[in-house]
C-alpha cells in the first residue's frame, strides 16, 4: 500500500459515542453550512466532522457536553417557534439565516463587534424564553465552528478529515516526517506531494522503513 | 542518587532550571531537580505531526483550570478575569499565549528557538532614551533602570551557550572574521556560531530580497535548532511541525536532551516530575531558606531540605511562588512585569510559500529599526526592535485562526478562502515590549486560587500608547516591505493585541546591585535570603526587541558559576576553532 492509498483510505466508522441521532444530524447540519460542500467533495459532512466532534466531546472536551445537550435543545425550540420545523429540516438558506443570528454574519470587519440577533432584544426583555436561550445558542454555534474546523483539518485519526478531503482542498500534505531542499526551493509545487497521515507515519517507524533524516537535513544547494 | 544530604534543588526543569542543575551536578553538587510536569523523552515525541494534540488541544502547556492565572489591564480594574485570550470557544487556547509547556525542557519543549544575543545599547536602555530623547520622553511612572551588566559580561556566557548548547546561525561581528559582515549593528562576538543558518522557507528569499532592494540589511536569524548533526542530536529535517510542538529529532534545543543527559550522566542529578512546589521554606530568622515543600504526583505534601534552592519556573511562577512564600520583604517581587507585542502581519505571495514546510525561524531578520536606531526614523518612537520573516511552520487550523478580518468566517466564502490562499501565506513580526511602569505587574490573586487551594496569580498589565507606538512604528516598514515583495493582500495585527501573554514573560524579580530596588543580584542571588537564587527572564530590568532564551540561558551559566565559585569562561583561543571557521566558511559560500 503506498502512503496515499493509505491517506485516501477513509475511517468508515459511523458509531456515535456521545450524540444522539437526531443530535448528529443536527450537528452535521450547522457543520455543513460553517463548511458547506462546494461540488468538489469537500466539506463537513463528506470529512465527517460530526464524528469527530462526537469523540471530542465525549473524550477530551467533556466539558462542553452540556452546551451541546442543552443548547441543540435550545435550537430546536428556536426552530420549531420560528419555522415550525427542526433545523435538519430548513433549507440552506434559513440554516445559515440561524447561524446569522445566533453566531453574526460570514464577514466581520476589523474593528467591529459583530452584530448578531437579540442585542437589542436583550435589553427589552420581551421575547421570553428565547432571552434565556440566548447565551446558550451563542455558545453552541460558537463551539460547533470551533469543532467544524478542527474536525475538517484533523488528521485523519480523530474521525474527521475523512480521506483527507480537508487537506486535499487546502493542499496540505499532512505528517510529514521531513522536507527536502529541493521541496523548500523557489516553485516547487507542494500540491503535487502524497498526502500522509500519522497512521502512515506510524506505520513506516515500526517497519523501521523510514528515511534518514540526513535525506532532509542534507543541504545540497550549499 | 543522593542519599541523605541534598545540596541544591532545584525548581523547573526549563530553559534555565535544567541547565543549571546539570552544571551543579557535573560539578560534583548533590541535585534535586523538581518540576510539576512530566519527564518527557523523545521518544514521546516520534510522532508529533499532530495540530489537535499539540496546537489546538495545547497537551504540552499549562491548563487555566490546573494553573489559573487572572488578569486585568489595570490596578482600577478591580477583580482580574481568568486570562480571557487563554481561552476560545472551546476551553483552550493557542500555546503561544500560555506559560511554557510543563516538565522536562519546559519552554524548550514547544519553542519555536528564536536566538538572539541582546545589542550592547539594550543594557542601557533608559540612559539611551533619556540621553537621545529627553528625560521627559519616557512615560509618566515607568520603572525603567539600566541593566547591572553590560553586555561584555554576558559575552562570555553567550558564546558558551552557542557552543554549549548548538545554535544555528551565521555571525556578522566575529573576531577575525570581516568577510561577515550582513548584519552591520550586531554586537561584537568571539566566534561564529557552531553550525550554519537553517535552510530558508522559500518565501523568506523573497523577504530577503525585498530588503535589499529597500536598502536594509537583511541577515539569516540565528536558531536553537542544529542544521547540521550537534553532538549526537539530529539535524532539522524541516517537518513542519515546530513552534508549539516537541521535536521529533532532537534538532530542537530543548534542554531535556541538550542539558539534562549531561547532569544525569554524572550520577549527583535526580529529576522528580510530577512534583509542584508550592512553599518555600526559611529559617527562622528568615534570612537562609531551608528548602521546598511539594505536591508530589499522588497530593502528598512533602518536604524537602538543601543547603540551596534555585527557583528557574518562569517569571510568573517564580513571582508566584516568592509572594505565596512571603519572601518579599522590599515589596519589589511582581513589579516590572514586562511582555511582547508581536506586530504579526500575514500576508499572500503570489508564487505558492508552501508555509507547511520548515521552522518559523529558518529565516532573515534585519535591525535596520532595532533599539535606539528607530530615534533617527521617528524620535517619538521609545524603542525598536528587529522586523524578523516567519516563512513556515503553518498549519491549517492556526491559519484558519489567523485570517483577515476580511475574510468570511464561515461559509463557502471561508471554504474558499482556506482553499485559494492556504499555501501562499506568509507572515513577518516584530517583538515590541511594553514599558514597566507601576501599573505592569503580577501579585496574588485575592480570591483565585488553583485545585490545590494555593492563590492564583493575577497580572495587571495594558498597552500604552507608548507601546503601541512602536508596533505601529515598525507596521509601517513592514507595509513596504510587503509592497516591495509584491504581497497580494496582506492584514496585521492590532497595535494593542488583546493577549498580555506572549510566552515572553519578564521583569519581575528584577535583578540589582541596591537591594532596596531589587530582588535578586547580578547572579541571580535573591538580596533577602542568602542560599536563595531566582533565575530566568524575570531578572530582565528592561525588554527589548528579542526573544528571550539565549539570554535566559546566557544568564544561567552566569548563576552556575557564580554558585561553583568558578570564574567566566576564558575566551576561545583563534586557533581552538580554525578548522570549524574554515568549514563554515565553506559551507556558506554563496
Amino acid at each position: 500500500m503506498t502512503v496515499h492509498d493509505a491517506a485516501t483510505a477513509p475511517d468508515s466508522s459511523v458509531a456515535l459515542t456521545f450524540f444522539n441521532d437526531a443530535e448528529a444530524r443536527t450537528v452535521e447540519a450547522i457543520s455543513e453550512r460553517i463548511i458547506p460542500d462546494g461540488g468538489d467533495g469537500a466539506g463537513a459532512t463528506s470529512a465527517g466532522v460530526v464524528y469527530y466532534i462526537d469523540r471530542s466531546v465525549s473524550g477530551i472536551s467533556q466539558n462542553l457536553q452540556h452546551v451541546y445537550r442543552t443548547g441543540l435543545r435550545a435550537l430546536e425550540r428556536f426552530c420549531q417557534g420560528e419555522f415550525s420545523a427542526p433545523y435538519v429540516g430548513l433549507s440552506a438558506e434559513q440554516q445559515d439565516g440561524v447561524i446569522r443570528r445566533f453566531f453574526g454574519p460570514e464577514v466581520v470587519g476589523a474593528e467591529e463587534t459583530p452584530q448578531m440577533y437579540g442585542d437589542e432584544e436583550e435589553e427589552r426583555g420581551e421575547r421570553g424564553d428565547l432571552d434565556a436561550d440566548l447565551p446558550i445558542l451563542r455558545r453552541l454555534f460558537a463551539v460547533v465552528r470551533e469543532h467544524a474546523i478542527e474536525g475538517f483539518f484533523c488528521d485523519p485519526v480523530y474521525g474527521g478529515n475523512r480521506g483527507a478531503v480537508g487537506w486535499q482542498l487546502v493542499g496540505f500534505p499532512g505528517a510529514y516526517w521531513g522536507y527536502t531542499a529541493e521541496q523548500m526551493g523557489p516553485g516547487f509545487d507542494g500540491r503535487t506531494l502524497p498526502i500522509a497521515t500519522l497512521s502512515d507515519l506510524r506505520r513506516q517507524l515500526q517497519e523501521k522503513s523510514l528515511p534518514d533524516n540526513s535525506t532532509y537535513y542534507g543541504n545540497e544547494e550549499n | 542518587m543522593p542519599a541523605s544530604k541534598i545540596d541544591v534543588i532545584v525548581v523547573g526543569a526549563g530553559a534555565s532550571g535544567a541547565v543549571i542543575a546539570s552544571e551543579l551536578a557535573q560539578a560534583g553538587q548533590k541535585v534535586v531537580l523538581l518540576d510539576k510536569g512530566p519527564k518527557h523523552t523523545t521518544e514521546d515525541f516520534r510522532l508529533k505531526q499532530d495540530e489537535i494534540r499539540y496546537y489546538a488541544r495545547g497537551s504540552l502547556v499549562p491548563s487555566m483550570d490546573t494553573d489559573p492565572i487572572t488578569w486585568r489591564e489595570t490596578s482600577q480594574d478591580g477583580d482580574g478575569e481568568l486570562a480571557p485570550w487563554a481561552a476560545g470557544p472551546l476551553g483552550t487556547a493557542n500555546p503561544l499565549h500560555l506559560p511554557p509547556s510543563l516538565g522536562a525542557g519546559g519552554g524548550t519543549i514547544h519553542w519555536g528557538g528564536a536566538c538572539w544575543r541582546f545589542r550592547e545599547t539594550e543594557f542601557r536602555m533608559k540612559s539611551e532614551i533619556e540621553e537621545r530623547l529627553g528625560k521627559d520622553a519616557l512615560p509618566e511612572g515607568h520603572t525603567l533602570v539600566d541593566w547591572p551588566i553590560s553586555y561584555a559580561d554576558l559575552e562570555p556566557y553567550y558564546d558558551k551557550t552557542e557552543w554549549e548548547l548548538g545554535i544555528s546561525g551565521r555571525g556578522s561581528n566575529v573576531a577575525g572574521r570581516p568577510e561577515l559582515n550582513e548584519n552591520p549593528w550586531e554586537a561584537p562576538r568571539q566566534r561564529d556560531y557552531p553550525m550554519p543558518p537553517l535552510r530558508q522557507g522559500t518565501a523568506d528569499i523573497e523577504f530577503a530580497d525585498a530588503c535589499t532592494r529597500l536598502g536594509y540589511h537583511p541577515f539569516r536569524t540565528a536558531a536553537a535548532i542544529a542544521s547540521e548533526p550537534f553532538k549526537g542530536r539530529s539535524g532539522c529535517t524541516y517537518c513542519g511541525f515546530c513552534h508549539g510542538y516537541p521535536c521529533h529529532v532532537d534538532a530542537k534545543t530543548s534542554t531535556h536532551v541538550a542539558a539534562l543527559p549531561y547532569g544525569e550522566a554524572s550520577g549527583n542529578l535526580e529529576m522528580r516530575d510530577y512534583c509542584r512546589v508550592h512553599k518555600v521554606n526559611r529559617s527562622n530568622d528568615g534570612k537562609r531558606v531551608t528548602g521546598v515543600s511539594y505536591y508530589d504526583a499522588d497530593g502528598r505534601s512533602v518536604d524537602l531540605e538543601a543547603d540551596r534552592v534555585v527557583l528557574a519556573c518562569y517569571a510568573l511562577e517564580n513571582a508566584r511562588l516568592l509572594l505565596a512564600s512571603g519572601i518579599n520583604a522590599n515589596g519589589q517581587v511582581g513589579k516590572h512585569l514586562m511582555t511582547h507585542a508581536f506586530g504579526f502581519f500575514m500576508g499572500l505571495t503570489k508564487e505558492p510559500s508552501n508555509p507547511y514546510m520548515g521552522t518559523l525561524v529558518a529565516s532573515t531578520s534585519i535591525e535596520d529599526f532595532s533599539g535606539e536606531l528607530v530615534h533617527e526614523y521617528d524620535p517619538t518612537v521609545l524603542w525598536g526592535a528587529p522586523i524578523i520573516s516567519w516563512p513556515g511552520d503553518y498549519q491549517p487550523i492556526e491559519i484558519a485562526h489567523a485570517m483577515p478580518p476580511s475574510a468570511p468566517r464561515w461559509g463557502a466564502g471561508f471554504r474558499d478562502w482556506m482553499r485559494d490562499n492556504y499555501a501562499h501565506v506568509w507572515s513577518m513580526y516584530s517583538q515590541t515590549a511594553n514599558i514597566p511602569t507601576n501599573d505592569t505587574y503580577v501579585d496574588l490573586d485575592p480570591t483565585k486560587k488553583d485545585p490545590w487551594g494555593q492563590p492564583a496569580l493575577r497580572m495587571t498589565h495594558g498597552w500604552g500608547e507608548w507601546d503601541q507606538k512602536m508596533v505601529e512604528f515598525l507596521l509601517t516598514i513592514k507595509r513596504r516591505i510587503a509592497q516591495e515583495m509584491g504581497l497580494t493582500y496582506w492584514w496585521e495585527e492590532t497595535t494593542k493585541p488583546d493577549y498580555h501573554l506572549s510566552t515572553h514573560e519578564v521583569g519581575t524579580h528584577r535583578m540589582g546591585e541596591d537591594p532596596a530596588t531589587s530582588v535578586v543580584d547580578v547572579h541571580g542571588r535573591s538580596h533577602e535570603c542568602e542560599n536563595l537564587y531566582v533565575v530566568g527572564g524575570g531578572q530582565f530590568p528592561t525588554y527589548h526587541g528579542y526573544n528571550p532564551t539565549e539570554t535566559i540561558w546566557a544568564m544561567a551559566y552566569m548563576t552556575a558559576d557564580n554558585i561553583l565559585g568558578r570564574s567566566a569562561p576564558a575566551p576561545v583561543a583563534a586557533h581552538s576553532h580554525d578548522g570549524h571557521a574554515h568549514a563554515s566558511a565553506h559551507t556558506h559560500a554563496h
